[in-house]
């Protein structure tokens, strides 16, 4: 057997392949790839003494590393973690380097309602969610009401939002640029309040519309009016699944609410549809009240 | 006899017929289980870990959810909420609210408070059903066989398949509401069971 110093050596070549397939996919696949660059550097920490492919040909090894990771990561990280750690050790032993080893992934959490996490919605009801919102519009910044504004209107993710450039908003629908394309709708009290901000601060077309603090400015803030108001504590992504919940309830098909704000994944809306939802906003949003 | 079966539209009126005849709190509470049984389609264990935070009143629906059982996986459905049910179970709510208790407070939103309080278990239901069948003289069945009924009478009364699997929430088929790979839309959905569920309604409680 080829004998090689460090661990490094050892699978540098089985992550360049990976690394190398991802980066030919058509939308860059960063994410994978950042995935499996960490993963190189947990395999380097953990096998640093390894010299050989020998060292590497235990099962019980590597059924400790999953038992580390497990108290580092969540279920469905360690499901990836460990499926990746999978497809290493399949191209190891197609080279005949070490045996076949196969570890077992967790199962899935949420294997149910992909893209909707139902889950995330069961603690808090619509009531909960317009009281937060009365408070939040009477007490704080006018920013961040105009970013739950727009979670709301848009179903797209804060973490996206906050890249909003003045110059990308439509009649309809807005573009971000973030990693990769992200295209959602724009309904109407967010869309009007989005340009009264734009108009107030005097922003030009190239300006971001959120200044970059904005999002932890807006998780903290949520948490604090959640616990003010003795509603269960709402976080900004499960308002993003509850305002995509909301669309899917007033008839819009799942599959079309499931590609807007997802990475270069748009389906426009049709006309009946966008009818279905135009509605949404003004329930949460408007002047309504339970 | 054995297997699970359906438990036929005699037995289902028979069981509406002595709730409406029952006006204790434990009777309330009882019916209310059954009727999301029924009308729902659900699995005890889906009724008895329910929270208050998920029935959803001003969207008329609610949230069930089903922890690991087994080698089951997680489910969750969205079942709107017929009238009838919400009324009862507004009601419900109202009197816990007037006896003083804090239903929102609570972890669970089903309890016998005699006293201590009880969590509602599905040999609890199981063996209530069987009383009933005891005091009206009918065939014993179980809570899992009012499911079969639920699939025979939706099925009957012209829900089509994949409505049907939303309401039972069945292994291949959950969620198919909230499933990006199906075209299955909530309205229609929603327009059809109101319409089912009130036929039926119509039949039981006239």
């Amino acid at each position: 057997m080829r004998s090689v110093t460090t661990i490094q050596n050892l699978l540098q070549p089985y992550f360049d392949l990976i690394i190398g397939t991802l980066s030919r996919r058509p939308s860059g696949a960063r994410e994978r790839m950042r995935k499996f660059r960490t993963l190189q550097h947990k395999l380097e920490r953990y096998f640093a003494d390894v010299t050989s492919f020998d060292g590497l040909d235990s099962l019980r090894k590597w059924k400790e590393l999953q038992l580390k990771e497990k108290r580092n990561l969540s279920a469905s990280s360690l499901r990836i973690f460990v499926q990746d750690v999978n497809t290493i050790l399949g191209l190891l032993a197609n080279d005949g380097k070490i045996q076949m080893i196969r570890l077992t992934p967790p199962p899935r959490q949420h294997a149910s309602s992909e893209g909707f996490n139902i889950e995330q919605l069961l603690h808090f009801t619509f009531a909960d969610v317009q009281q937060l919102w009365l408070s939040i519009q009477g007490s704080t910044e006018q920013e961040l009401t105009l970013l739950f504004a727009l979670i709301i209107c848009s179903g797209c993710h804060p973490s996206h939002l906050i890249h909003l450039r003045v110059g990308c908003v439509e009649k309809r629908t807005i573009t971000i640029q973030s990693g990769g394309l992200i295209q959602s709708v724009l309904l109407e009290p967010a869309r009007t309040r989005l340009y009264k901000f734009v108009l107030t601060m005097k922003l030009t077309a190239e300006d971001g519309v959120f200044m970059p603090n904005c999002y932890k400015r807006f998780v903290a803030c949520l948490k604090s009016q959640c616990s003010m108001l003795g509603v269960p504590n709402i976080t900004p992504s499960q308002l993003m699944y509850f305002s995509r919940f909301l669309m899917v309830r007033n008839g819009v098909p799942a599959y079309v609410v499931a590609s807007m704000g997802k990475r270069n994944s748009f389906s426009p809306l049709g006309e009946d549809n966008f009818e279905l939802i135009k509605d949404i906003s003004q329930l949460v949003i408007g002047e309504n009240k339970c | 006899m054995g297997g699970k079966r359906a438990t036929g539209r005699n037995t289902i009126r028979a069981v509406f017929s002595h709730f409406s005849q029952a006006y204790d709190l434990e009777s309330l509470v009882m019916y209310i289980v059954f009727l999301m049984n029924y009308l729902c389609g659900c699995r005890v264990t889906e009724i008895t870990s329910l929270v208050p935070s998920q029935v959803d009143f001003y969207l008329n629906l609610i949230k069930f959810r089903t922890k690991d059982a087994g080698s089951r996986k997680n489910t969750t459905k969205v079942i709107p909420l017929p009238p009838f049910l919400r009324s009862q179970l507004f009601l419900y709510t109202k009197l816990l609210e007037d006896c003083g208790h804090n239903y929102r407070c609570s972890s669970l939103l089903f309890r016998m408070c005699d006293g201590n309080p009880i969590p509602i278990t599905t040999s609890f239901v199981n063996d209530y059903y069987h009383k009933i069948c005891i005091a009206n003289g009918i065939e014993h069945f179980t809570s899992h066989c009012v499911r079969y009924q639920t699939q025979t009478d939706f099925t009957k009364e012209g829900l089509s398949f994949e409505f049907t699997n939303c309401v039972l929430s069945h292994y291949s088929y959950r969620d198919e509401i909230f499933n990006p790979y199906a075209d299955i839309s909530f309205v229609e959905f929603e327009k059809e069971y109101y319409r089912i569920a009130n036929i039926l309604l119509q039949e039981y409680l006239a």
